[in-house]
């Protein structure tokens, strides 16, 4: 993917910098999704042991190719405790049952939050970063999202903001008070669900959908060939014909609070005023 | 002969790998009363569930009307044969007169209403069977005898030359047990019909029925007129009980004739 | 007897045949009216139906026939195939318990819709998720058959249906361990409450040959059933092929409750509720019953849809959710009242 670029470019960069520091942990194991991405990040290379099996699907992670030869986990106590961790990173609403083990046998835990917007994103970078002993990788990371951040807010100021609505299966919708909200904002979208009365997360029936007549629909694919009952919610007929545009946005770009996720946000602005060489 | 109704030739009934009925030789013509007896387990049932097809032979025949059973058309032979179960096995609570209608099922063409045949044959069976009298009672409501009685309407009602009829009078009170099987011998003896009845009752077996078939262990044990086959050996071998002395009867009341007139 | 009292009260409940039926019908239009046109549903925080009509025509067109439209037909169908389920069912095992959902068939035709789905069948046909509804419903029944054995007593039929049930839903939930998304999990239990939210015309077409199949076939079991209450042997002796009868309402039940729950999943006890409030008012002929039910099974969907979308618009609670809140209730004075009259 062409908008993955960047990242893959900072990425090596990043790789060159000096070590993390001495006394940090060389037997890293990451048990969430999220939480891998981070440490992907921001650790050095040898310094993870493990990570979820799910970072290593490219349908589900952005960092997919960074996983050879690392241990998967199932965030399983007895997977994790023969890697004799020195640092288990969880997200504070999985595994919780092995975390309580892992703490009671004195390994050192870090639970992180789920991100619901960009203050969020750095703390956890910070957290993380500060963890593995890689503060200055950290802060470099911080840097050069909110330079981004910076460069595709100034892309859409001043400009209408037309409404726009996420679309998940089963019918769901996210919004302004979540972290999807925050990249539809931050893209120049104003968020229809507000219109329906959802801040957070919340259903929206299909004629509702047509009675808001958002400009855009943001809908999110796990995958395109991956059968979901409830994915039908979102092709709808009654949607498919009368929306006037649709956007899918595969999971993975949206589903953890990372600095990659502003790949949708860029996604999102090219699409509405083309490429950023094109016009400007 | 025309007027034969059911002939058995050389009948086996397995169950598993055990005999329950085995060499049955009987006839039955049309116009008589034909009592099923035995012991508890002799195969009476079985014997009656063969004859109408409902009881799958391992060996040997049996004939319907001069047509051998494997021969028959489902739906004609429901035309044929009629069977009066035990009552008290009713499912739903329906009316007494739509209860008797059913017996018109092997009658009615798919998807087709019942017309006036039915309409006249339904009243035919309650007049027999005198139950007019509460035809829109829920069937489930009535009293044993009343229900007898109904069951009896509802066989009546297929119109079929041949009658079963399963311990009719079982539970009954006397009045209801002479009842029932008055109208049975009179559907033999006035409208000609062939009725297969098994009884538990000896006195009333001798007294009703034209021919005895005495069962015991799979086997007929004896065949023919009532005091030929209620002899005292028989009884002794089958059920082993004796029958009273003439001079035993004082203080036994046995019940003889219906009063006329309302319950 | 005891029961007569009660009996004859019960006779005075029958209705008219045509008349009942015509009634049912205009109750089912009349919850379809409301469901198409109610002004207050599924619109919170936006502008109510009727004035949308005024101020976007389109819009509350586009409404009316490609989301209320679709939904209100398919709970008729699912409706009335449940109820005529539930009719058949109870007048073939002369069981007043008897139901598509208690009897396992719902739920072994959500274990064959969830693997046909998510083993990728469904790429090969679109009919593979009511098809493998089907099956599931099918083999459900197959092997109720086989635990029920030749004494279809309420004991029996309730124990064997949560023999089934307990079955179907560990494998469902076996297929859900071993499913290739990480979603399906949540996905399916939501989907399993059943629910009509949502749904196209896209459904409708997946789900309506097979049920239709399924009603013709159950359609002509009516006379089977009114002389099975005279009893089995008697029945037979009639010219009833009990054998033939099985394989119908097996086929019948299969086909139109596997692809109904397969567009809606399991919504319960509309197949228990339905028929023993209409039997009294049908004079308990097992045939009327077939029918009525139906009508009466797609007249209850549709009003509590209209419950479920007015009580809670936006998130809705779910269908399955709701008649199960009433039916299982329902279920246990069912059960009390059977006993007792079983004394």
């Amino acid at each position: 993917m062409g908008r993955a670029l960047p990242l893959v470019a900072a990425l090596l960069l990043l790789v060159t910098l000096p070590a993390y520091a001495e006394g940090a942990p060389r037997r890293v194991v990451s048990m969430n999704l999220c939480t891998d991405q981070l440490v992907l990040l921001l650790a050095d290379p040898g310094q993870v042991v493990s990570v979820s099996y799910l970072s290593a699907r490219p349908e589900d992670s952005l960092l997919a190719t960074r996983t050879a030869g690392l241990v998967l986990n199932h965030g399983q106590t007895e997977e994790v405790l023969p890697l004799r961790p020195d640092l288990v990173v969880a997200g504070i609403y999985t595994t919780r049952f092995t975390v309580r083990i892992l703490q009671r046998r004195n390994v050192p835990v870090l639970d992180l939050p789920p991100a619901e917007n960009f203050d969020d994103v750095r703390a956890n970078i910070r957290a993380v970063a500060a963890a593995l002993g890689t503060e200055q990788r950290g802060e470099a990371l911080i840097r050069r999202m909110d330079r981004r951040i910076a460069a595709l807010a100034s892309r859409v100021e001043g400009l209408e903001r037309p409404r726009a609505l996420i679309y998940r299966a089963g019918g769901f919708t996210l919004g302004r008070d979540t972290f999807a909200g925050e990249l539809l904002d931050l893209a120049g979208y104003k968020n229809a669900a507000t219109d329906y009365g959802v801040e957070g997360w919340g259903a929206v029936p299909v004629e509702a959908v047509l009675q808001l007549k958002p400009d855009l629909l943001v809908v999110g694919v796990y995958r395109d060939n991956a059968p979901s009952l409830a994915r039908d919610v979102t092709e709808h007929p009654a949607l498919r014909h009368r929306m006037p545009r649709i956007v899918s946005v595969p999971t993975r770009h949206w589903a953890c609070g990372i600095p990659a996720a502003l790949d949708i946000v860029e996604g999102l602005i090219n699409r509405r005023l083309g490429p950023p060489g094109g016009t400007s | 002969m025309s007027d034969s109704a059911i002939t058995i030739r050389g009948a086996m009934v397995q169950r598993g790998n055990r005999p329950v009925l085995s060499d049955i030789n009987a006839d039955i013509r049309m116009g008589e009363l034909v009592g099923l007896i035995g012991p508890n387990g002799a195969g009476k049932t079985t014997l009656l569930r063969a004859a109408m097809g409902l009881q799958p032979l391992k060996d040997g025949s049996v004939q319907i009307l001069g047509r051998d059973l494997a021969t028959w058309d489902r739906r004609d032979l429901g035309r044929s044969l009629a069977y009066m179960p035990q009552s008290g096995a009713e499912a739903w609570p329906i009316r007494v007169d739509r209860f008797v209608a059913l017996g018109r099922h092997p009658h009615l063409e798919p998807w087709r209403r019942s017309g006036p045949e039915d309409a006249a044959a339904l009243r035919h069976a309650m007049q027999a069977a005198d139950i007019e009298a509460f035809a829109d009672r829920p069937v489930t409501s009535l009293s044993g005898g009343e229900r007898a009685r109904v069951h009896f309407a509802r066989a009546l009602a297929v119109g079929a030359p041949i009658l079963f009829a399963d311990e009719p009078i079982a539970g009954l009170d006397p009045y209801h047990q002479l009842h029932v099987l008055e109208m049975l011998r009179d559907q033999a003896v006035d409208q000609g019909r062939a009725v297969v009845v098994v009884l538990h009752d000896l006195a009333l077996a001798h007294r009703f029925c034209h021919r005895l078939i005495l069962i015991q262990d799979g086997h007929i044990q004896a065949e023919g007129n009532p005091d030929s086959v209620l002899s005292k050996d028989h009884l002794a071998e089958t059920y082993r009980v004796t029958p009273a002395d003439p001079g035993e009867l004082t203080g036994i009341v046995l019940p003889w004739h219906r009063r006329a007139g309302p319950a | 007897m005891i029961d007569e009292t009660r009996m004859e009260a019960n006779r005075s409940r029958e209705m008219p045949f045509p008349l009942l039926l015509a009634g049912l019908a205009m109750a089912g239009l009349i919850a379809a009216g409301l469901g198409l046109v109610a002004d207050r549903i599924s619109a919170t925080a936006l502008s109510g139906f009727l004035t949308l009509l005024s101020e976007d025509r389109e819009t509350a067109l586009a409404i009316l026939t490609e989301v209320r439209l679709p939904r209100i037909v398919l709970g008729a169908i699912v409706g009335g195939t449940l109820g005529l389920s539930g009719a058949a069912l109870q007048g073939w095992l002369r069981n007043p318990l008897a139901e598509p959902g208690l009897i396992g068939a719902s739920a072994a035709a959500a274990l064959g819709a969830v693997i046909a789905f998510y083993f990728g069948l469904g790429s090969l046909s679109q009919f593979a998720l009511p098809a493998g509804g089907v099956i599931g419903a099918m083999a459900g029944l197959g092997v109720l058959l086989l635990l029920v054995g030749r004494d279809p007593s309420v004991l029996t039929v309730i124990l064997a249906g949560v023999a089934v049930t307990a079955f179907a839903g560990a494998l469902t939930q076996l297929a859900l361990n071993l499913a290739p998304s990480p979603y399906a999990t949540l996905e399916v239990i939501t989907w399993l409450m059943g629910s009509l939210a949502n749904r196209s015309f896209e459904h409708v077409w997946l789900a309506l040959p097979m049920t239709v199949l399924g009603w013709l076939l159950l359609a002509g079991t009516g006379r089977a059933l009114d002389a099975l209450t005279v009893g089995e042997d008697a029945a037979r002796s009639m010219g009833v092929n009990l054998i033939r009868l099985r394989w119908r309402i097996v086929f019948g039940v299969g086909l139109s409750v596997g692809a109904a729950v397969s567009v809606s999943g399991i919504i319960g006890f509309v197949g228990l509720v339905i028929p023993h409030l209409l039997r009294p008012l049908v004079g308990y002929m097992p045939s009327r019953l077939l029918p009525a039910s139906a009508l009466g099974g797609a007249a209850l969907i549709l009003y509590a849809d209209v419950l479920v979308r007015y009580l809670s618009p936006g998130q809705e609670l779910k269908l399955g959710v709701v008649t199960a809140l009433i039916g299982a209730p329902f279920f246990l004075l069912l059960l009390i009242e059977v006993r007792r009259r079983g004394q």
